[in-house]
């Protein structure tokens, strides 16, 4: 039975005792049946112990009935009632840049963190917890704490709320910072367009388009006289999605959406910022609206897709694949469905043009593209798919030793997934968006990392869960404003983003001790129990407001921590957690090597593999790739050995600076950079402490 | 010498201390779905999402969108159609605005934001764009 007292020296009782304590009040004493009863009615906080000594036996049964009911009640799920875990998370320090750990808070399957980003920025992200897992204990090869903290339903959905709610105004605050960047760059280049012509053609005079270089070759530019020139084989698809929209519209129908764009990009009008208001709050949201360069750029993709759908291009070399081989022929069925859906497709194309949406210029881009695909896949029974590994600049780099057992194993999980995407054109159901990218992606993960495993190679993947923007940068076209009004605007623009930098500073820098990743959390909490203890109907107003948030604090997740001591360290925020909340059990996650390591004692001479595993000279686990700083020696797993063994990587870190200092005319300073960072990190092995890790940038973890 | 050895327990504590991920995605501030270059919120996974997950989160993200533009006073509808697709773009849709399940996830943010019939009718008219099955979606998530 867990008790915790409180400083009021009170009991607290968590829901998951009834079980056993219901066993003990039959043999023992009626005193936890009581107790229980009290529970009931929701988790509270209940008087000493010692109040309830005294509960006559015969009124045992009576209250072991009520305990049972309330038993069956709390089982049946009621909201109240249920107990479940939210999952404080910690991670061991690792050499990119998180020397003293990382902490982070799980809920459900979500897992809310802090990142420290430039230019000295803290903000929360979220990321779910299979990519989170895979980010730190795989690919950084971090070990990881997990404590299960008892909570109420209640609880559980307070906490998502409140983390949620600071992730969407934070979201909409940097967003528009990001919008703030882009203006800027857009007038300005616009300035230029204003003053200069399009005479003197640089790159300061495009704009990147998302879904352009689906299509449009590089440094496109939209010329009105002549528009694009005929020099290609239109493409049939296309030319059929044009026959609809001309059938459902009329035949000038894209030629005056097209002069209706132009004419709306011609009278855009810059932003007003004003002068001084920028009233960013933490707890307040504000869209971020819809800015001059988004506008801008939306106009611009929309004439784009007009352009491609007016001349019916084909799609840029690489853009789709044709797959070959067995696991890719199609069935009569698949065929079948898939002609439905493209079917489908071209409707919702053609309503598409019609719609109040102003971003539709991507959509349309992306949607022509998948409908070229799909068109040839149908007629040549072979699967043809876009390409998101599109770009050789985004490859991994390569650890050729470990790839090849990942890939395998990847290799084997991703044909499986192929074929469980493709049910959906068993035509049981109705093939839609969600499935056909579902399919699309199974289908690249199976092709690029059939690809990888055949040539030896790293998986070309910048994210197997996101589709490539297949961005192209295209000609600016001018507004219909001044240059000296285009400069009033980007003074008023300076003025603004300045002081609206000032504000995000001040709400969200990053500070070492203070505001980190660890202490941010405490925070959060505090004010999500803030909250709580003003919406509660037992709030009591001559109750002193931090004990109050204490007390709920306590009454919720069995402790208090404001996150203004030493808990800013993450790895002492670790023991504090444990010490002070509700925690029902904790466990290691270890590490990637060091449960590779494992893996390889059991089934070699544990002592050869310690040795060979000890260095990075004769390690087959890892192999030294360039991102990581020299070292020779691992000393993750080494206590007593572990400064000597960091004088050697100390030493190691030193060369690599040295040697730096000379290449660092040809390569930036990058050898200098990290042999600096080498040295830094190896100076605590000297006292038995532990950073260095070795990162494994190119390893597949394939959890769902 | 002792000056010496204290230089450096100092900095290895320092070090020590220093605490936090430092993100390596992006120089960009914008790491959701906002910005028109990116599309994923963790862009350095490899780790793929089940469809269903994806459909899940992506109701769920517009919900609370939805709750908390609805609880804010912008009015500008234009600019929360945008941010729709923004979302959307994350998670590698396009035709949201084809997707019932997009309307649901709308009427059960408004539900969300307990805002008045007024401003319910007001949003359901705009955003239903006068087509039926959309206004019937957003009353089938309000009621939920």
């Amino acid at each position: 039975m867990r008790l915790r007292k409180d400083t009021s020296n009170n009991a607290i009782i968590t829901k998951s005792l009834i079980v056993i304590n219901i066993g003990v009040a039959s043999k023992v004493s009626p005193i936890p049946v009581w107790l229980e009863l009290r529970l009931c009615c929701e988790p509270i906080m209940l008087p000493a112990y010692p109040a309830y000594a005294f509960v006559h036996r015969r009124h045992v049964p009576r209250l072991l009935s009520l305990a049972l009911v309330c038993l069956i009640f709390a089982l049946m799920g009621h909201p109240s009632f249920a107990s479940t875990y939210v999952q404080f998370l910690y991670m061991d320090a690792s050499e990119d840049g998180a020397s003293g750990g990382h902490a982070a808070l799980k809920i459900e399957d979500e897992v809310f963190h802090f990142e420290h980003i430039p230019p000295g920025w803290l903000r929360i992200k979220r990321d779910g917890f299979a990519q989170f897992r895979d980010q730190y204990i795989t690919r950084e090869n971090r070990s990881m704490d997990v404590h299960h903290v008892e909570v109420s339903e209640d609880t559980q959905n307070l906490l998502r709320e409140h983390f949620n709610r600071m992730l969407l105004i934070e979201d909409e605050q940097f967003d528009r910072f990001d919008a703030l960047q882009s203006d800027r760059k857009l007038l300005n280049a616009l300035l230029d367009l204003s003053i200069h012509g399009d005479r003197k053609s640089d790159n300061a005079k495009r704009i990147e388009l998302k879904g352009a270089g689906l299509f449009m070759p590089e440094e496109w530019q939209f010329n009105s006289t002549n528009q694009t020139h005929r020099t290609h084989v239109e493409d049939a698809s296309i030319a059929q999605l044009k026959g609809r929209v001309l059938l459902a519209y009329g035949n000038d129908f894209v030629h005056s959406k097209t002069r209706e764009i132009l004419s709306q990009l011609e009278t855009l009008k810059p932003t007003s910022y004003p002068f001084s208001e920028v009233g960013l709050a933490q707890d307040s949201f504000r869209s971020a609206g819809y800015s001059f360069s988004s506008r801008y750029a939306d106009l611009l993709s929309r004439l784009v897709a007009l352009q491609v759908l007016e001349y019916g291009m084909p799609l840029r070399e690489g853009v789709i694949i044709h797959t070959n081989g067995n696991d890719f022929q199609l069935t009569e069925k698949e065929k079948l469905s898939l002609s439905f859906y493209r079917d489908q497709l071209k409707n919702q194309l053609v309503e598409l043009l019609i719609k109040p949406r102003t971003d539709w210029g991507y959509p349309l881009l992306l949607s022509m593209a998948r409908l070229i695909a799909l068109e040839q896949t149908i007629s040549s029974g072979q699967w043809v798919v876009l390409n998101w590994a599109s770009s050789g600049k985004d490859a991994r780099p390569g650890n050729p030793r470990n790839l090849a057992e990942s890939t395998f194993e990847a290799y084997t999980s991703a044909r499986e997934r192929f074929e469980t995407a493709k049910a959906i054109l068993s035509g049981k159901e109705e093939v839609d968006e969600w499935s056909y990218l579902h399919l699309e992606q199974a289908a690249n993960q199976f092709i690029e990392l059939g690809n990888a495993k055949r040539e030896g190679r790293a998986v070309n993947w910048p994210g197997m869960n996101v589709l490539p923007s297949y961005s192209a940068s295209v000609g600016l076209l001018p507004i219909a404003v001044a240059p000296t009004e285009l400069q009033a605007a980007l003074d008023g623009l300076e003025n603004y983003s300045t002081n609206y930098k000032d504000n995000l500073t001040k709400l969200y820098s990053y500070h070492l001790i203070g505001r980190n990743c660890a202490s941010e959390i405490f925070r959060v909490i505090a004010q999500a129990m803030e909250q709580a203890y003003q919406r509660s109907p037992v709030r009591q107003n001559q109750t002193p407001f931090d004990e109050a948030i204490e007390t709920e604090s306590t009454r919720r997740l069995g402790g208090y921590i404001s996150g203004q001591g030493l808990e800013f360290i993450p790895f002492v925020s670790s023991h504090i957690v444990n010490d002070t909340w509700r925690v029902s059990f904790s466990e290691r996650e270890i590490s990637y090597r060091l449960r590779h390591l494992e893996q390889a004692r059991q089934q070699e001479n544990p002592l050869w593999v310690s040795w060979r595993e000890s260095n990075v000279f004769s390690s087959r686990l890892y192999r030294w790739h360039g991102h990581d700083p020299a070292f020779v020696f691992f000393t993750d797993d080494l206590t007593l050995t572990r400064p000597l063994a960091g004088g050697v990587n100390l030493v190691a870190g030193l060369a690599q600076g040295v040697a730096g200092l000379l290449t660092s005319l040809w390569d930036g300073g990058e050898n200098l950079h990290l042999g600096v960072k080498g040295v830094i990190i190896s100076l605590p092995e000297l006292f038995f402490f532990n950073i260095r890790k070795g990162t494994f940038p190119a390893s597949i973890s394939w959890v769902e | 010498m002792s000056k010496f050895l204290f230089s450096i327990a100092f900095l290895s504590a320092v070090t020590l201390l220093a605490a936090c991920s430092i993100s390596t995605s992006s120089e960009s501030s914008s790491r959701s779905s906002g910005s028109i270059s990116d599309s994923a919120s963790s862009p350095s996974s490899l780790v793929p999402s089940s469809k269903d997950k994806k459909q899940s989160g992506f109701a769920n993200d517009i919900r609370d969108y939805t709750a908390e533009f609805a609880k804010s006073s912008d009015t500008n509808i234009e600019a929360f159609r945008v941010k729709l697709g923004k979302i959307a773009s994350k998670y590698g849709v396009t035709q949201w605005n084809q997707d019932k399940s997009t309307y649901v996830a709308i009427g059960r943010g408004l539900r969300k934001a307990a805002v008045s019939k007024t401003e319910y009718d007001s949003f359901k008219s705009s955003l239903g764009d006068s087509q039926p099955w959309k206004m019937d979606a957003i009353e089938e998530g309000y009621k939920q």
